[in-house]
């Protein structure tokens, strides 16, 4: 018998049939395409947590992943060797566009002009020579570590500057890099630079004393002997904090490490333009790759076992 | 530090052969784009008197010859 309910009572004479259910404010439409809980996740599919959904607050974020769903620029800009054209380029599915990458660079090589800052905050790392870009695509395939992209430095004169991050040499932070390295000479490669030695802060690769260092005006803080052996390395993940005026911490993946309290490691520093890759002082480029580095102004007292677990959950690191 | 490269006595030669690296891999390729230059060069303004050079590279034979080493003093605090 015909009634109002149309399918349900054809099909189970139940007052919970088709009809029903579409009209409802539960129905299809609102299943599939307009509810917040659609179809992706009705199959299983997990929704994007960037790095800063989770931990947010980050001075600057330099990554070849998505780190923060509201982030809607690219991940970096890439001059071509074949023309020396730019072009920037975004994420699929959350990590480096490569595929759009590699159409760009064709057989050749691509290199970083501008490294994005993720954080908002608009820190963008860039060099306009070409000879100090570091390198994203060599001969026509991407730089991986780990199955991962990531940005390869040249030892020679690559650095991508930023300008400064205001504010950072007179609060507490947390830098969290990581990074690989290959043979080289000398004393400190940079990593992360903000000024001079003698009056800002340096994050680096200690060269010959074979650790990862954190420098501070005129002062040095360095993992144990043999962490980042200067015949070269795997990527690692070196974290470096300052709970200002009270202790400087290093760890590496994820491990404590060496820490001081002296008053020029714990103190403020000058704040300044920042280099990635380089050490200004020590005119010093790092020979080796970074795939992220996330500056935090705050020591992450709290978060930073779970930062560190969720940058190596990526990249299996260690 | 010793360093392998191309020394300018003036600052305007230096840029004089920053133009001509960068012409000849026609830098830039838009007026837009972040890269402007090849090349850059350096002030070694630690020494007396300061001077200018550009760290070699191999794609800098082309245009800028054969380089020479010389030596730059570099604020170096500690080791």
């Amino acid at each position: 018998m015909a009634n109002a309910n149309g399918w349900g009572d054809g099909a189970s004479n139940n007052n919970i049939g088709w009809g029903k259910g579409a009209d409802n404010a539960i129905g299809w439409g609102d299943i599939h395409a307009d509810s917040y809980a659609g179809l992706t996740d009705i199959v299983g599919a997990p929704s994007f947590v960037g790095l800063l959904d989770t931990y947010s607050g980050a001075s600057a974020a330099f990554s070849l992943r998505k780190l923060r769903t509201a982030y809607t620029g690219s991940a970096i800009r890439v001059r071509r060797s074949s023309d020396n054209a730019e072009q920037d380029f975004g994420f699929v599915a959350n990590v480096l566009d490569t595929a759009s990458l590699l159409t760009f660079c064709g057989v050749g090589n691509g290199f970083v002009t501008t490294w994005y800052d993720q954080s908002g905050n608009g820190y963008n790392a860039s060099t306009s020579t070409a000879l100090n870009q570091p390198q994203v695509v060599a001969s026509g395939a991407v730089i991986v570590e780990n199955s991962k992209p990531s940005v390869k430095f040249d030892g020679s004169n690559d650095k991508l500057t930023g300008t400064t991050i205001t504010g950072l040499g007179s609060t507490s932070f947390s830098v969290f890099t990581l990074s690989s390295g290959l043979s080289q000479a000398g004393t400190y490669a940079g990593l992360l630079n903000i000024g001079a030695v003698s009056t800002g802060m340096i994050i680096s690769r200690s060269i010959n004393n074979t650790g990862f260092a954190l420098l501070q005006k005129n002062d040095v803080i360095i993992t144990s002997a043999g962490t980042a052996p200067a015949t070269g390395y795997l990527p690692k993940l070196f974290t470096a904090t300052k709970e200002i005026n009270v202790i400087s911490r290093l760890f590496l993946n994820g491990v404590a490490s060496t820490t001081s309290t002296a008053a020029a490691m714990i103190g403020t520093f000058t704040d300044a333009n920042f280099d990635i890759g380089r050490t200004l002082s020590y005119a010093l480029t790092l020979n080796g790759n970074i795939q992220e580095m996330v500056v935090y102004p705050t020591h992450q007292p709290t978060n930073r076992a779970n930062i560190e677990t969720n940058i190596n959950t990526f990249y299996s690191a260690y | 530090m010793e360093v392998t490269g191309y020394k300018y006595t003036n600052e305007q030669d230096a840029i004089d052969a920053r133009e001509l690296v960068d012409a000849y891999y026609g830098i830039p390729v838009s007026p837009e784009d972040v890269t402007q230059n090849w090349v850059d060069y350096q002030t070694a303004n630690l020494d007396t008197p300061i001077f200018y050079y550009i760290t070699f590279d191999d794609s800098l034979i082309v245009v800028l010859g054969q380089p020479i080493t010389f030596e730059v003093i570099i604020p170096n605090s500690f080791e």
